[in-house]
């Protein structure tokens, strides 16, 4: 097949690349300030090696605060794994959008799989799949992660405490405007309501399982009304 | 090595298996399984609406966050863009916040 597709970036690859990363730029750089404020005094400069080579905000953030409560290394390492396990279900989304696999550019834009990237990834590669759109859309929101870090660590004393607590909402308003923007049909209404309510409901259980257990209910359910409406 | 250093590596580890195995495993042949098409929305709906509704694990309650993202959906459905939209959701959060 036209290995064309998979090699080159075209000329407007990147530029579209960097404008669909930006909002997440925005997003990751101000929570992982806030990462690095807050980690600053419990283990400094690790911080930024947990950004690099864990890259999740969420575990990130729980597995800081397990540490400032003195948690034991085992249960930390489980809660991580736990919390991060809903990547499965994007991992396997996303793999059945590529037709053609180069392994080692697999394991590269597989690293960078988050909420957010995935958010974005979806919907571009579902009508276009590029691996070096998605390792460029990956790179840049993991660049902005990592040094996002570093300046909370390097500034953080100079940041209202006020305005740290609410910037991670910036990321539920992001996937708010990309619901709206994805929803199409009454089906997709219907998936919405119910993985929403469905994770609300089951917000008491270890975080990350909420989300697994009602997406994949959501899916399902859809899927059953899909053919019931047809 | 480090205690601090060797728990980031293993977090790493397991943070980096889910991510990379289905990928790797998995085939474009799954495409026929109809309902694997709703996972995106599915997941941003589990993400948005317990941080919207939730103010600790088991309590749902109107809260500021419920207004800011009734604000932030407003905006979206109007504008279509993403940024403006966050803009609005953290200015609406903030403002409700210390203001009222």
């Amino acid at each position: 097949m036209d290995d064309k597709n998979y090699s080159t970036v075209q000329r407007g690859g990147i530029k579209e690349c960097v404008t669909d990363a930006f909002p997440i730029m925005v997003g990751y750089f101000s929570i992982s300030v806030a990462f690095g404020v807050l980690a600053h005094e419990y283990i400094g400069w690790y911080a930024v090696l947990m950004s690099a080579l864990v890259f999740a905000g969420a575990s990130q953030f729980i597995a800081l605060q397990m540490i400032m409560q003195k948690s034991t290394a085992p249960l930390i390492v489980l809660t991580t794994f736990l919390v991060n396990l809903r990547h499965i279900l994007m991992s396997s989304y996303l793999a059945t959008l590529y037709r053609k696999k180069n392994p080692l550019k697999m394991a590269l834009v597989s690293f960078g799989i988050t909420d957010e990237t995935f958010a974005i990834a979806s919907r571009k590669l579902k009508e276009k799949p590029d691996a070096n759109y998605h390792l460029c859309l990956n790179f840049l929101c993991y660049a902005s992660w990592v040094s996002g870090t570093v300046v909370g660590i390097l500034f953080g004393n100079i940041i209202p405490l006020s305005i740290i607590d609410i910037l991670p909402f910036a990321l539920t308003t992001l996937f708010i405007s990309l619901l709206v923007l994805s929803v199409r049909t009454k089906v997709d209404i219907a998936v919405v309501v119910i993985a929403g309510i469905t994770a609300t409901l089951l917000g008491f259980l270890p975080k990350g399982w909420n989300i697994i257990i009602a997406t994949l209910l959501a899916c399902f359910l859809g899927g059953v009304l899909e053919k019931w409406t047809k | 090595m480090d205690e601090i250093v060797l728990l980031i590596l293993c977090m790493a580890l397991v943070t980096y298996i889910p991510r990379v195995l289905p990928m790797l495993a998995l085939s474009e042949k799954l495409q026929s399984l109809k309902f694997l098409k709703y996972i995106p929305i599915a997941i941003f709906a589990s993400l948005v609406f317990p941080d919207l509704l939730l103010v600790d694990t088991q309590t749902i309650a109107v809260n500021e966050k419920t207004f800011a993202g009734v604000v932030a959906l407003i905006v979206a459905w109007k504008t279509r863009n993403i940024l403006i939209t966050m803009v609005a959701g953290l200015l609406a959060l903030y403002a409700i916040i210390n203001w009222l």
